[in-house]
């Protein structure tokens, strides 16, 4: 849209406050109305709560404090902390350390650690030895827990089960269900964490970068 | 000291009072809240930006070419972190929430006034979300910051016409999310 | 046809809908009664600005596992809290840091294995870019699960990220620990044998067992 266009359109007279709202045509004006009586709605308490003030000046006097004083400063700041039962409730995410078999996706990346969303995809490879299943299938957090997963092929006709899997860098973790029926952890994954529904997932870290 | 200008407080705070910035934090705060709720940040997030953003501003003080305006200096700095992190926000993927809540709230309750205008309210701010960063960014400084094309200008940085055509395309955004809502001349 | 090409095409031929990052709606995948259990919590953890992948990831798994609605829901609930104290505790260390969701994820499983938390926004203070931190808190973690000591494994991790030792290998350290324990070596011992494996020269200040270093 050119710039002479602009100027001459109500709307345009009106957003630069050269024209009233009661002067644009009846139509323009109903929807600005409107318009501003829907996004009007969004005015709502949206105050900082009493102890915001407090929270900003505590965080500026810990800037000019060394790190070591910053760090001491949370350790004694009460806090609410809710207590886990001893039984263990899961932990869902993230702990470990096992990087299998990974090498990046044909993709160029930057070798850094970008484990947001953006970064591109790593070809991870998972192996389960079941010289007896029928079937091996993975699934994790990647494909939402699907019982469906991703079946695992025994190429060879060895046991040795296999699949190659694209996952964004991070942390992730996974089982597999072999034959259909039964959950078992990786037992090449340094890491099980308890999920808290009475089994076992375990972990593997990705990252992109060169293959080693 | 509640009664001195921003500039004069300003002064204070370069001259070693540090205490004196939290009549600052005092004066704006809420302001600054809300704008970063109106660009769709939650709660929490919102107080983290406004608040990282305060902290920001004590470290760079020296940089508030005009302390008398240190409201508009500030403002420019909660808004640029609103920009970054509506960003990081976008990648999370809490799309299917938004409609599910008000699906969830309408199928328990039924038409009730009150029910329906909150239903009514989080529809805005999910289309508010489709817009683009910087048009809904516009939206909000015009429509809820009240500020005018001149100072959205200022305040970003665009020419007042880019300005203008970021209002006009979020508006056309914003018709079109809200389409049943506008057309029938729906009251709050 | 290069390796990753078939590693690809098996890939492809037999993923579900579900995988390479895509979420399906959860009001497709949980019943009216689990919905109902976890949907409050996920509210209010959008609210907090927690992780919510992880949480939506965690009411999936319960569901595919069998789990009840009310099982369900607690264990939801209870990860939310720990993501709540995590955000807390390194958003209080950290000011004007911005947190991914993975870091607080990684952090709140540091303070499951009692890492403490200050020790863990310690790694913050040594990035030199805004990379994530997400992995190095992990190996963290798992390092002091394995019985090194809190202080080394943070120093170590410390110095891992601010000579930008390359993600790949920082996420090998705990696999070549184990590997080196297996000879009967103690921990820290065991973890100087997986540095120097994985060519990644002592913290400054350590040199045990490199008989080389910024002091000799």
């Amino acid at each position: 849209m050119k710039n002479g266009q602009d100027r001459d359109h109500p709307l345009d007279h009106y957003l630069s406050g050269e024209m009233s709202l009661d002067a644009l045509p009846e139509e323009l004006m109903r929807e600005e109305v409107q318009i501003r009586e829907l996004l009007e709605m969004l005015r709502e308490d949206v105050a900082a709560p009493p102890e915001f003030r407090a929270d900003v000046m505590g965080a500026i006097e810990r800037l000019s404090a060394p790190l070591w004083v910053r760090a001491m400063g949370w350790a004694l700041r009460p806090r609410p902390v809710r207590v886990s039962p001893a039984g263990g409730m899961a932990l869902a995410l993230a702990a470990s350390a096992i990087l299998f078999f990974a090498w990046p996706a044909d993709t160029p990346t930057d070798g850094g650690a970008a484990v947001d969303g953006a970064a591109a995809e790593v070809v991870t490879r998972f192996v389960f030895v079941a010289p007896d299943a029928r079937s091996v299938r993975l699934t994790g957090d990647f494909v939402a827990w699907s019982r469906e997963g991703v079946e695992l092929e025994d190429l060879r006709g060895t046991g040795v089960w296999t699949v190659d899997v694209l996952l964004a860098p991070g942390v992730h973790e996974y089982t597999f269900i072999v034959n259909g029926t039964e959950w078992l952890p990786d037992p090449r994954a340094v890491s099980q964490v308890d999920d808290g529904f009475g089994r076992v997932n375990s972990v593997v870290i990705v990252s992109n970068g060169n293959a080693l | 000291m509640t009664d001195l200008a921003d500039g004069a407080v300003v002064a204070r705070v370069r001259s070693g009072d540090r205490d004196a910035f939290g009549l600052l934090v005092e004066r704006y705060q809420d302001r600054m809240v809300a704008h970063a709720t109106y660009m769709g940040l939650g709660r929490a997030e919102a107080l983290d930006v406004v608040q990282d953003a305060f902290v920001r501003a004590y470290r760079h003080l020296d940089r508030c070419g005009d302390p008398e305006r240190f409201g508009g200096w500030l403002f420019r700095i909660v808004s640029n972190q609103c920009r970054t992190a509506a960003k990081r926000a976008s990648r999370r993927m809490i799309g299917p929430l938004e409609p599910h809540v008000s699906s969830l709230a309408s199928e328990a309750a039924g038409p009730d006034e009150r029910l329906e205008a909150g239903r009514v309210r989080e529809r805005v701010r999910a289309a508010l979300r489709t817009v683009p960063d910087e048009q809904r960014e516009a939206l909000v400084l015009m429509y809820l910051d009240g500020l005018s094309v001149g100072e959205i200008s200022d305040m970003t940085g665009a020419s007042p016409s880019a300005v203008k055509m970021r209002l006009k395309r979020g508006r056309e955004r914003l018709k079109a999310e809200l389409a049943p809502l506008v057309s029938e001349g729906r009251e709050p | 046809m290069t390796r990753a090409g078939i590693a690809l095409l098996i890939m492809c031929l037999g993923l579900p809908e579900g995988a390479r990052g895509q979420q399906p709606d959860l009001s497709s995948r949980l019943d009216p009664p689990t919905l109902a259990a976890v949907q409050p919590i996920l509210d209010a953890a959008a609210r907090d600005s927690l992780p919510l992948e992880a949480l939506r990831s965690k009411a999936l798994e319960g569901v595919a596992k069998g789990a009840g609605p009310q099982q369900i829901g607690d264990v939801v609930a209870s990860l939310a809290d720990e993501f709540r104290t995590a955000r807390g505790a390194l958003r209080g260390g950290l000011p004007g840091v911005a947190l991914r969701d993975g870091e607080v994820v990684a952090a709140a499983m540091a303070a499951r294995r009692n890492v403490p938390l200050a020790v863990v926004w310690g790694l913050w203070a040594s990035r030199p870019d805004d990379g994530s931190l997400e992995v190095h808190v992990t190996v963290l973690s798992e390092l002091v699960r394995r019985g090194i000591r809190v202080d080394e494994a943070a120093t170590l991790m410390s110095h891992v990220v601010r000579t930008s030792v390359p993600l790949e290998v920082a996420a090998q350290i705990p696999g070549k620990l184990d590997g080196a324990r297996t000879t009967g070596a103690p921990p820290g011992a065991a973890l100087a044998e997986a540095l120097r494996g994985l060519n990644i020269p002592d913290p400054p200040g350590r040199g045990r067992g490199r008989g080389r270093g910024p002091s000799g």
